[in-house]
């Protein structure tokens, strides 16, 4: 402890010791701190630093019990009694700062969870310090891009890395998966054997793979999470040992993994997954030698574990130099820390998030302090009889002191309550979007948070009260020299801040609230009222040709459109809602205004839909007509378009193109060229908040897919469950793969979530700071009324009205109004103009949206103003000037 | 009545040190610290917060007095010990004294070599 610190800490020894062994104290801790210095080096002095914190702590304790045994007169008891006695009479006043603390107590804890699980706690593997993830370096030179790595360079890496003491890969697999119920598709991971051995997981129960299962012939296993186990087999201890049949196949359970998050299912460009979904399963990958023949295919997520004294920055440039262009992926690696793979992104608005609700707690904490200090304005004769009676200033303060404990006390139950409740429920609500490797709770160090938070709020709090008695007490001695804050322009300054970050919130939110309106009334291109979704497969074992794919296609449709409470029926690869196939399109060469022009590529998404499926879903056709009804594999290729392409690459109806993919997946069995039939108005098949790209529709007859969408459209109300459907689709197919039913909307709107969470935070935090600013406003206004009560006073006394002297106070509430609603619009303003950069759909500000800001905050100003108002007309002139 | 120095018995760890390191002459604060590492081998290492905390318990029990800086030793105050604090050390030792003899009689500790007891 020296320089500054020193100062600080022996403010908090009593005054008399203070005087007397101050000085000592400070330069004893400064000697012998550079001795431990000079004699241990920097551990041996943060060792002396530790064993002084812990003495100076006891010495401040047995100091202040000496002195306070020395006082007889104020025992504590009588101070709680004076307590309970000032806050009895104020119920209302004890609930409303508890709530309003409280509240602030409970963002920042609930904001330290997830800060402390997303970015510090330890992840649950061994060394995780140690832990990076390992990419390839893929594209081409100028724009080179982390992304997944082959089966060849992973083995490479494996066999002639030194820097990494281990690799194991993961990727991404699913299974159709037997149960009671039919088959159904779940997601999992296929890794080498030696994955779980590199992070160091405990199998909750079993075991997990060796090296050894991941060698030919070893037999098929499986573990299965903590999730899946719990769910399918309601956690059944004796699963071990058991058979699950995964798309077919036998294999034996073997483990059950912990409750924690883990590396799975990578995705371009270098992102691994967080959803739990996609982690329910896991299998061995393939033996190395098979992997290392995947010179090309980049499906695979390397985890490593960095030897002794490397850093990823080492690894990396290890990686950089194995890489040659002689080799089959000649690709270089990237090295990245685990956790900064994960959070990476995160770290910023992670930090914004806490500071923000630290900002909020410290803004309450003073408006109360306010409120406070007015409050001890109004009891001054009360302290000066103490005073008088012997009290020292230190003893008034302590009354303060011991008066803020109920306050603080209900705002932390109020706060461990609350947080314990939102942190139950984020994970859930979060999961998929915040990296949260492990589960925020309210454990020891976010309660040590809470209670730390909650101490500094109690002294921030009574610091302003506490200030203005002491100086009560040296009126005897320095003469009476009022000490008011009433005046101080920092609290003015700290009031119009807050009323104009309050106007600027609200606006802001307004703007957010309206583009989130535009956006859910935008027209997709068809019409998804009351339509569901069920994803099915259709065994490939069974259906290896195009034609027993259309027949079971065709009586899917049919017997879907007969099924009861349907309107209409149809099947497509993906739901409207997505795109997931974007293929090369080459547009055939033709004649145009006397010249010949050659073939053009380009690139679109390629949607394949049922032939019914514009009528079905009442997408709109600009030009043209739809497929024939009765297209067949063999018969002439033809193809729809939407505005996007024709817009992009000029292809009207009657021009001719070729598909790539249709050709290689069933070879001649279908069109080579499709014509264009008509041209579809565009659909918004990235999602509503996404403009529509090129697109060409292909039917399902004529480009055959086992992997399906089954849309129906049902009597408004009327929602199909999984059974309805599933019965439809065993009897054509009893051996097909379904998912569950979903509604349109819902995919759409989960698509819209994190839209919905940002502006739900926003207009939170902007109803958080209406209601702060209205409390700074009434906290300053009581402070201007209750200081100027003499002033006010003689004005009674000289003949002023109540009118009058409401219509002072009043103004006075007018000016900060005023200008933190100017103040606040500019600042909206600005803000919005920011936000139409990143939010083009983002609304400008008009002029009625900002006169209803203004008016709501001349409401909230108001009635924050009522009560100092009123009590500045019921000012007693006789009783004040007597 | 005043409390005899006998009723102050035992004295804490810090308090016994800090009596012993002033027995031969008034040290500052700095110099107590170090004297009591170095005579203990680092057996008791005090902190400031501990020496300071016992001093002024001392000084107000009568066991030290406070002298005025020497020279050369700017602003250090120096502290001896006084004739009431050598009493209460006297009885201190003797007392540890008996507790090691009680403890080799029951053979927790080896014979001394020669007697080391009260005279």
């Amino acid at each position: 402890m020296t320089g500054w610190v020193a100062r600080f800490a022996i403010r908090f020894l009593p005054r008399t010791y203070r005087e007397r062994f101050g000085e000592d104290l400070r330069r004893e801790w400064s000697s012998l701190r550079l001795q431990a210095r000079r004699d241990w080096g920097w551990r041996g002095e943060w060792r002396y630093v530790i064993r002084e914190v812990g003495a100076f702590a006891r010495l401040v304790c047995d100091t202040h019990s000496a002195r306070w045994a020395d006082e007889p007169r104020w025992s504590w008891s009588a101070d709680g009694r004076a307590t309970w006695r000032h806050l009895g009479h104020r119920p209302g006043r004890l609930a409303g700062a508890s709530l309003m603390l409280g509240t602030a107590l409970t963002a920042a804890t609930v904001a330290f969870a997830v800060v402390d699980a997303v970015l510090w706690r330890d992840l649950p593997f061994r060394d995780a310090d140690r832990l990076v993830a390992v990419w390839e370096q893929t594209g081409p030179i100028e724009a080179r891009q982390a992304g997944r790595v082959t089966g060849y360079r992973f083995v490479d890496w494996t066999e002639r890395a030194t820097t990494l003491q281990d690799l194991a890969a993961f990727g991404a697999a699913g299974f159709q998966v037997e149960t009671g119920d039919g088959v159904a598709t779940v997601r999992g991971v296929r890794v080498s054997g030696h994955f779980f051995e590199t992070l160091g997981v405990v199998p909750a129960a079993g075991r997990v793979f060796t090296r050894a299962d991941q060698v030919v012939g070893a037999p098929r296993v499986v573990v299965l999470s903590h999730g899946y186990w719990q769910s399918r087999f309601a956690g059944r201890a004796a699963v071990i040992g058991d058979t699950l049949i995964l798309s077919g196949q036998a294999h034996t359970i073997i483990g059950v993994l912990p409750d924690v998050w883990l590396p799975s299912w990578p995705v371009n460009p270098a992102t691994i997954q967080l959803d739990p979904a996609h982690r329910q399963l896991w299998v061995p990958l393939p033996p190395g030698p098979t992997l290392a023949q995947n010179t090309g295919s980049h499906l695979l997520g390397v985890i490593g574990r960095l030897a002794p004294g490397q850093s990823a920055e080492t690894a990396g440039q290890e990686l950089e130099r194995l890489a040659a262009s002689d080799q089959p992926d000649p690709h270089a690696g990237v090295v990245r820390p685990l956790r900064d793979q994960m959070v990476l992104q995160a770290r910023a608005p992670m930090y914004v998030l806490f500071g923000a609700a630290c900002c909020v707690l410290l803004v309450a904490c003073l408006n109360l302090a306010a409120i406070d200090f007015a409050s001890v304005e109004s009891r001054i004769e009360e302290f000066r009889v103490r005073t008088a009676l012997g009290a020292g200033s230190g003893r008034l303060a302590r009354q303060l002191l011991i008066e803020s404990i109920p306050v603080v006390g209900a705002a932390t139950m109020l706060a461990v309550g609350l947080s314990h409740v939102i942190l139950t429920t984020v994970s859930a609500t979060l999961g998929t979007r915040v990296p949260l490797l492990t589960a925020p709770h309210l454990d020891g160090p976010a309660m040590a948070v809470l209670a730390t938070l909650a101490g500094l709020a109690g002294c921030i709090i009574t610091a302003w009260p506490i200030r203005r008695v002491r100086a009560l007490g040296r009126l005897h001695t320095h003469g009476d020299r009022r000490v008011s804050a009433s005046n101080s322009p920092v609290f003015r300054a700290l009031v119009i801040g807050q009323l104009t970050g309050a106007v600027a919130l609200v606006l802001l939110s307004t703007v957010l609230v309206q583009s989130f309106m535009t956006i859910g009334a935008r027209d997709p291109g068809f019409d998804p009222a009351d339509v569901h979704v069920l994803e099915i497969s259709l065994p490939r074992v069974r259906y290896t040709v195009p034609a027993t794919i259309v027949s079971a296609e065709k009586q899917l449709q049919e017997r879907l459109g007969a099924a009861p409470g349907v309107l209409a029926a149809t099947l497509s690869h993906d739901h409207p809602f997505e795109a997931n196939w974007l293929d090369v399109v080459t547009l055939v060469g033709q004649e145009s205004l006397g010249v010949m022009q050659g073939d053009a590529r380009t690139q679109a998404h390629l949607r394949i839909v049922a032939p019914n499926y514009v009528e079905a879903m009442s997408a709109r056709l600009v030009d043209g007509r739809s497929f024939a009804p009765g297209v067949e594999p063999g018969h002439d290729g033809q193809v729809l378009v939407n505005e996007a392409f024709v817009q992009r690459d000029g292809a009207n109806v009657g021009r001719q193109l070729r598909l790539s993919s249709p050709r290689g997946t069933w070879g001649a069995a279908v069109p080579g060229t499709f014509t264009i039939v008509g041209i579809l108005q565009d659909e918004r098949f990235l999602g509503l908040e996404t403009e529509s790209e090129p697109a060409v529709y292909v039917s399902t007859r004529q480009f055959p897919q086992t992997d399906l969408s089954i849309l129906v459209r049902v009597r408004a109300g009327r929602t199909p469950t999984t059974a309805d459907l599933r019965a439809v689709v065993r009897a054509v197919e009893p051996q097909a793969s379904l998912g569950t039913v979903r509604a349109l909307s819902a995919i759409e709107a989960g698509q819209r979530a994190p839209r919905t969470l940002m502006t739900m935070l926003i207009g939170a935090f902007a109803a958080g700071t209406l209601v702060l600013a209205a409390t700074g406003l009434y906290a300053m206004l009581t402070l201007l009324v209750t200081a100027r009560r003499r002033d006010i006073a003689v004005r009674i006394a000289l003949g002023a009205t109540p009118r009058v002297i409401a219509r002072q106070a009043a103004w006075l509430a007018g000016m900060p109004i005023a200008a933190g609603t100017v103040l606040g619009l500019s600042l909206a303003a600005l803000g919005a103009w920011a936000m139409r950069a990143v939010l083009p759909e983002a609304s400008t500000i008009t002029p009625a949206t900002m006169a209803i800001v203004a008016a709501v905050m001349m409401v909230a100003g108001a009635c924050a103003a009522l009560v100092p108002v009123r009590r500045s007309r019921r000012t007693d002139a006789a009783v004040l000037l007597r | 009545m005043p409390p005899t120095p006998v009723d102050q018995l035992p004295l804490t760890i810090s308090v016994f040190q800090i009596l012993l390191s002033l027995v031969d002459r008034p040290q500052h604060g700095y110099a107590i610290i170090h004297d009591v590492a170095e005579r203990t081998g680092g057996d008791v290492r005090l902190t400031a917060s501990t020496l300071y905390g016992a001093v002024a318990r001392m000084l107000d029990g009568g066991l030290i007095e406070e002298r005025a800086p020497a020279d050369g030793q700017e602003r250090r105050r120096t502290y001896a010990i006084s004739r009431r604090g050598r009493v209460l050390l006297t009885e201190e030792a003797h007392r540890l004294a008996r507790a090691a003899q009680w403890a080799r009689d029951k053979q927790v500790l080896p014979a001394a070599p020669k007697s080391g007891g009260r005279r």
